[in-house]
């Protein structure tokens, strides 16, 4: 659009006066920085990552901590890490807005020997690891990852960097993308965007300049599984559906490794000295890459200081990791249905993230879409390349503006109604930015105040959801319960974050928050939603028949009540000792959690009532003639 | 077209208001006619277009005020898009446009044809899911499909008359349609996710 393309006068962009931005992956194994360069004519823009000094382009994201604080990052961190296994922090992106109660497992995670601070008293707070330095957040380790790189371009591009995107996985939830970006801040950094990693593979290969065409990446990184299906014309990158898990990734292959080994020789994860399991966990790696090109290799490892030697074949290798790879064939198959697409109609297949090295997930990936997926670019630096991309047009270096990246969330938010049901209010694999807004009612009569919690999830009750933030409006004037009318309005911006507010539209109070997630639910649930919301439909719906029912019984009971309290004198002894018999039956019913019990009582407390309330209308219309204002006689 | 963009962002964003007109009508917005039938492809063009003006990513760099405006246009967008691109939503905008409010949870359908097809719909779909009869599953999504489309003319049909004659047997014979609509479009996505879930 030429219109986007005017400059305000004197901020022409000359060749000379290109910013300088920087696009940067940051993953759960390794991170890289990219740039774009121009050359004098401004035409020609060449991406490259930006290397280190050594001319290696992968900073491994480890961090090793000294008494001071970060002394080493990258690969010197990681030649530390058997030696001086609890101050060598890796793998921490996967903690990325986590709490504790996430994490029974800590081996899962990779950072098996670094131990949870023990003073952590709220279950609420994001996890912290104890090193000689103090205890550490996984932010903080990440924001010396991003503090390296960032000097790294520094160095490279000699000058100033006026701002950077940073990548995160399609499937991250919103604790998660707020922890990037208070990462990024931490170390400095003026973020431009958060974008997708899938996104960004999609934007390095450029495949938009083909005519309308349905494309899918399938990005298997170091900890993080994402697939996105996307639309590409003309420059604009439109995804359609996205899915993943956020805790899956080559890590987990290392593990099947190490869980299998320990197995052949009898051991367990325990027996193993903080060092040993560090060295183990590098030899497995390290035998998964070399199966991607041998048959077979021999693992060597000690365990309580006896040596073991092992032979590990890639058929082995294959079996112990196949039930990792269905899941994530599953889940692209749950994307194309979302999408309402078929494999053949997709036109290409991208794999990005260094575990797609993996020949049986290249095997598995063929067989769905039926063709040979695109390894064209490097998969480990597609991502980092794609971001400097869009760094570039972003701050309007590019010539190439018409270059859109149009997202979705990939989980839906909602608020907890009453009954500890979740109503959605975006859901998943809606286009961003997005506003939404909703009206709710209180509940009781003379209630002042809502308390609004907010979550993100596919399944139908709050327990089995992510818990985002929790605030109250408050100030609502007293009304009779469903009369006050409450707007709740979902803003989800370009970077995938969400705020919320709400305003009682009658008096027009407001309150709002800037949603600062509380980290309060296990890892594997997150992973599990998309699935969970499926397969658990039917015990749901349940759950939810229940709860709805449970939600009319007291809301039942308490109008009644608020009734007699002021009417009972229109019924006679024996309507109210009726009347209330049926309520206590209803309070006791209410107890047993049996829906069908509870509803049979509601409608027999609800037929008792249908003269007292004939009787109340017909006392309302007649005080109303009389000249009082209906208002005057509702309590 | 882009002089004509290039007033509406002079009128909206530049403005030193600090709201933005949001055009309501998404018919106006996406310059289509204010029918039911609409033409999918320019629906997409336009979206691209708009999309391509307003998205908060081309307002980097500029006042913090022209990003949050966008921030809120782009998203304006994206649901008038979502709902022009699903039929029952589009019908009801259509609805919405002309006064007419529907309420889901309360409207009942008149139509005593209909509410025993639907029965038998449901009791077949739970007899099929019950059974895992993945067959049957289909073929009660094809003739699900069939009776959606249906609809979909019909409302298409009655909608036309709509400005002519101010009739409020017409007005219930459109809300009915959306109603069947909407029940179509659930039964569809419940048929369609345990066909799916059979065949994992």
């Amino acid at each position: 659009m030429a219109i986007l393309k005017i400059s305000e006068p004197g901020q022409s962009p000359l060749p000379h006066q290109f910013k300088k931005v920087i696009g940067i992956d940051l993953g759960t194994t390794n991170s890289l920085v990219a740039a774009v360069s121009h050359d004098g004519s401004g035409e020609g823009e060449f991406p490259a990552v930006l290397n280190d000094l050594e001319g290696r382009a992968m900073l491994p994201s480890v961090v090793h901590y000294g008494i001071d604080g970060a002394d080493c990052v990258g690969h010197e961190a990681m030649a530390l890490a058997a030696q001086d296994p609890f101050n060598t922090l890796a793998s921490f992106k996967r903690l990325m807005g986590r709490g504790i109660d996430d994490i029974d497992d800590l081996q899962q995670f990779n950072v098996a020997n670094d131990t949870v601070s023990t003073d952590q008293k709220k279950s609420t707070a994001m996890i912290r690891l104890a090193t000689v330095a103090g205890d550490i957040t996984p932010l903080e380790a990440s924001a010396e990852i991003l503090k390296s790189l960032f000097n790294r371009a520094q160095a490279r591009l000699g000058g100033p960097i006026e701002g950077a995107v940073i990548t995160v996985p399609a499937y991250f939830d919103d604790a998660q993308r707020q922890a990037t970006k208070d990462a990024a801040s931490l170390a400095g950094l003026k973020l431009l965007r958060l974008i997708n990693e899938p996104t960004a593979a999609a934007v390095a290969y450029g495949l938009d300049k083909a005519d309308d065409r349905l494309v899918v990446i399938y990005d298997l990184g170091g900890g993080t599984f994402d697939v996105s299906i996307l639309q590409l014309s003309d420059g604009v990158f439109e995804v359609l559906a996205t899915s993943g898990n956020s805790s899956l990734g080559g890590d987990d292959f290392d593990l099947a490794i190490v869980q299998w080994a320990l197995t052949q020789v009898g051991c367990v994860a325990d027996d193993l000295s903080p060092s040993e399991y560090r060295r183990l966990l590098a030899s497995a790696r390290a035998v998964k890459q070399q199966l991607t090109e041998s048959e077979a290799k021999s693992i060597d490892f000690t365990c309580a200081n006896e040596r073991h030697q092992l032979n590990l074949s890639r058929d082995q290798f294959n079996a112990l990791i196949t039930p990792l790879v269905n899941t994530t064939v599953e889940v692209c198959r749950s994307s194309l249905h979302d999408a309402g697409l078929t494999p053949a109609e997709i036109a290409d297949v991208v794999l990005v993230g260094g575990s797609t090295r993996v020949p049986l997930v290249q095997e598995r990936v063929a067989e769905l879409f039926q063709q040979k997926p695109k390894v064209d670019v490097d998969p480990d630096k597609v991502v980092a390349l794609g971001a400097a991309i869009q760094a570039d047009v972003l701050i309007g270096n590019s010539s190439n503006a018409d270059l859109l990246l149009l997202d979705v969330t990939p989980l839906s938010l909602g608020i907890e109604t009453m009954g500890g049901l979740v109503e959605k209010i975006i859901h998943r694999n809606t286009s961003i930015p997005s506003s939404r807004g909703q009206e709710f009612t209180t509940y009781k009569d003379g209630q002042t105040a809502l308390a609004i919690h907010v979550l993100q999830g596919e399944r139908d009750l709050v327990a089995d959801c992510r818990s985002l933030a929790r605030f109250e409006l408050r100030g609502i004037p007293p009304m009779v319960a469903g009369a006050a009318r409450i707007e709740v309005t979902f803003k989800v911006d370009a970077d995938g974050l969400l705020e919320v507010s709400a305003q009682e539209i009658i008096t027009g109070i407001t309150a709002n928050i800037q949603v600062k997630p509380s980290y309060g639910l296990a890892d594997n649930e997150i992973a599990e939603m998309l699935k969970a919301s499926y397969s658990y439909a039917e015990q749901d719906r349940d759950a939810r028949m229940l709860a709805e029912q449970k939600v009319e019984a007291i809301g039942l009971i308490d109008a009644v009540k608020a009734a007699l309290l002021v009417d009972a004198d229109l019924l006679d002894e024996q309507q109210l000792g009726d009347i209330r018999q049926s309520i206590e039956t209803l309070l006791l019913d209410i107890d047993t959690n049996n829906t069908l019990i509870i509803s049979q009582s509601v409608a027999i407390l609800g037929r008792e009532t249908e003269s007292f309330a004939a009787l109340r209308m017909d006392q309302s219309i007649r005080t109303a003639l009389q000249g009082k204002n209906l208002d005057d006689v509702v309590e | 077209m882009r002089r004509k963009l290039h007033r509406l962002i002079n009128r909206t964003i530049e403005s030193k208001t600090h709201t933005v007109k949001l055009e309501k009508n998404f018919f106006k917005l996406f310059e289509l006619p204010q029918q039911f039938d609409t033409d999918s492809v320019a629906m997409k063009r336009r979206f691209r277009v708009l999309q391509r003006n307003f998205h908060p990513d081309r307002y980097i760099g500029k006042p913090p005020q022209e990003h949050r405006l966008a921030v809120q246009l782009s998203a304006h967008i994206n649901t008038a898009f979502a709902t022009l691109s699903d039929p029952v939503k589009r019908a009801e905008h259509l609805l919405n446009l002309q006064g007419i409010e529907i309420d889901h949870q309360q409207s009942t359908i008149k139509d005593n044809v209909f509410l025993l097809k639907q029965m038998e719909f449901r009791e077949t779909l739970e007899q099929a899911a019950f059974e895992k009869d993945r067959l049957a599953l289909s073929n009660i999504l094809t003739e699900v499909s069939d009776d959606f489309k249906v609809c979909q003319i019909e409302f298409a049909k009655k909608i036309v008359n709509l400005n002519s004659t101010e009739s409020q047997s017409l007005t219930d014979s459109l809300c009915n349609e959306v109603s069947k609509m909407y029940f179509y479009q659930s039964l569809s996505n419940e048929l369609n996710t345990n066909i799916r879930l059979l065949s994992q």
